[in-house]
């Protein structure tokens, strides 16, 4: 946003470089622990409105709509200063879209907010998304990002160490999640019982003869999908510089692998 | 309206609890100090013009001093500079802000003396033209006191300001025909002198007012180019 000066690089958004003004007015921002000026909300949805370029008419039908959206349309006429915080959350986030932005950047949305209120709060950045805007947004809290974003880069000491898709990221492509019914656990090896059934991991070039097997035991599979992880324990291993057993390119470790598709897979 | 005249307007806005205790303060202690007797005394209605010249001064110096430090450590300038607007503008507006409450500062000196000029025999033309030189003189010392604050502390600027103008004060003193290189001194001195024995016209303020507002122009060009350079954001706590 042209805030801080680089020490040293350069960088262009929508395709002008940082910092850019008039590439500003096609970007909403929603600053870490916002604090907005002490007015009645709809007042400071115009006056932020009026900064980006927006008049009248348009700037009182964008007031009302962010309002809207936001959920404090019941609050317009009350003073910002007495909000809590998940409104002054909203709050933000209704001046951040008041430009109707191509790109929205938001720098921990979810920090310092009640449980409730954090909800509230990704239900928005969800409808946003699914409005078809690009949504940008930098936190520490893990399981936000893995429910909101579709794509996730992992920066390390100011560099950027691990990018993709959520889902590439998350899930395996070399280690699969068998789940099974009708099967004994004792007879498979590293094999775990749960709710759903008999669950075990197998290498997915294993995975054709662990299924047969199973079937030749008598079971029936409940469901197969890669092995996912959660973001924590990927950001973990990403940033420790570990290797990433199961997930996309580390792969399962050999000794992880469970002896129903080892000594399949030997065969 | 134009984002320059809204961050004036919020400037006024946030300060305004400040400004109205200024204004009631000068147009309160002149009609308490008129009130029942008739004033007679020039020079201590003269004496009292000059001191709140000075308050003046030094109030707008204070008040653009802290405008950008007072946005960043409440991170409100984020907002504010997350919009299309450049931060010559955003200055622009502070400094459009800071000018408004001068004038509002001057112009509650000028419905006081409204009511004690005559009865104090002040000649009337001086007297409004040593008010268009006070609200100037406080357009340009507060210029001076934001371009330091964009890389000083707010006090550390005001001080800064004063130590700057006395200076420059020095060397005009030292100096004369220096003074056409400073006019803000030939406006304080035509403040602090002014009286029935001095009176001040257009045609000796208008070369001073003119250069004065000029070099405003310039520190603001100067302090936007320094402030583009300067860091906004601060660290949440």
């Amino acid at each position: 946003m042209g805030f801080m000066r680089p020490t040293h690089g350069s960088g262009t958004m929508l395709g002008a470089p940082f910092g850019h003004a008039s590439t500003r007015c096609r970007v909403g921002f929603l600053p870490e622990n916002v604090a907005l000026y002490h007015r009645p909300a709809t007042r400071l949805v115009r006056y932020y409105g009026a900064l980006n370029g927006l008049h009248d008419p348009e700037l009182r039908r964008r007031t009302r709509e962010v309002l809207e959206l936001v959920g404090l349309e019941a609050e317009a006429n009350r003073n910002a200063g007495k909000f809590s915080r998940g409104m002054l959350q909203r709050m933000g986030l209704a001046q951040a879209l008041v430009n109707d932005p191509e790109l929205l950047i938001l720098d921990e949305p979810t920090s310092a907010l009640d449980p409730v209120a954090r909800v509230a709060v990704r239900e928005l950045l969800l409808t946003i998304r699914r409005s078809g805007k690009t949504v940008f947004l930098s936190s520490h809290l893990l399981s936000e990002i893995e429910v909101v974003c579709d794509r996730i880069a992992i920066v390390r000491m100011g560099r950027v160490v691990e990018v993709g898709r959520t889902a590439e990221l998350l899930e395996s492509r070399d280690c699969s999640e068998i789940v099974a019914r009708g099967i004994d656990v004792s007879k498979v090896p590293d094999a775990e019982s749960t709710p759903e059934g008999v669950t075990l991991r197998v290498r997915s070039a294993q995975l054709r003869s662990a299924i047969e097997q199973i079937w030749a035991m008598g079971g029936e599979l409940v469901r197969v999908s890669p092995v996912r992880r959660s973001l924590e324990e990927v950001f973990v291993s990403v940033v420790s510089g570990e290797p990433r057993p199961g997930v996309a390119n580390g792969g399962p470790n050999e000794d992880a692998v469970p002896e129903i598709a080892k000594s399949e897979g030997r065969r | 309206m134009s984002p320059m005249w809204l961050i004036a307007g919020n400037l006024l806005r946030e300060q305004r609890w400040l400004l109205l205790v200024l204004v009631l303060w000068i147009v309160g202690s002149t009609l308490i100090a008129t009130a029942g007797s008739p004033v007679s005394s020039t020079d201590d209605v003269l004496f009292f013009l000059k001191q709140q010249a000075m308050y003046g001064v030094a109030f707008t110096a204070f008040l653009a001093a802290s405008a950008v430090q007072n946005e960043r450590k409440s991170r409100r300038i984020l907002a504010v500079l997350s919009k299309g607007i450049e931060r010559r503008t955003y200055l622009g507006g502070l400094l459009v802000g800071v000018f408004g409450a001068a004038i509002l500062y001057c112009a509650a000196m000028a419905i006081a003396g409204a009511f004690v000029f005559p009865q104090a025999r002040i000649p009337q033309p001086g007297s409004w033209i040593v008010i268009v030189m006070l609200a100037v003189t406080c357009a340009f010392t507060s210029t001076l006191a934001l371009l330091f604050s964009t890389v000083m502390a707010p006090f550390i600027a005001v001080i800064a300001t004063a130590i700057t103008l006395g200076m420059l004060g020095a060397a005009v003193w030292a100096w004369p025909s220096w003074s056409v290189l400073f006019p803000v001194f030939g406006m304080l001195e035509s403040i602090v002198e002014f009286g029935p024995g001095r009176p001040l016209s257009w045609y000796q303020a208008g070369p001073l007012l003119l250069s004065a507002v000029m070099e405003t122009v310039v520190l603001w060009l100067l302090a936007s180019k320094i402030f583009e350079y300067r860091d906004v954001a601060v660290p949440v706590e």
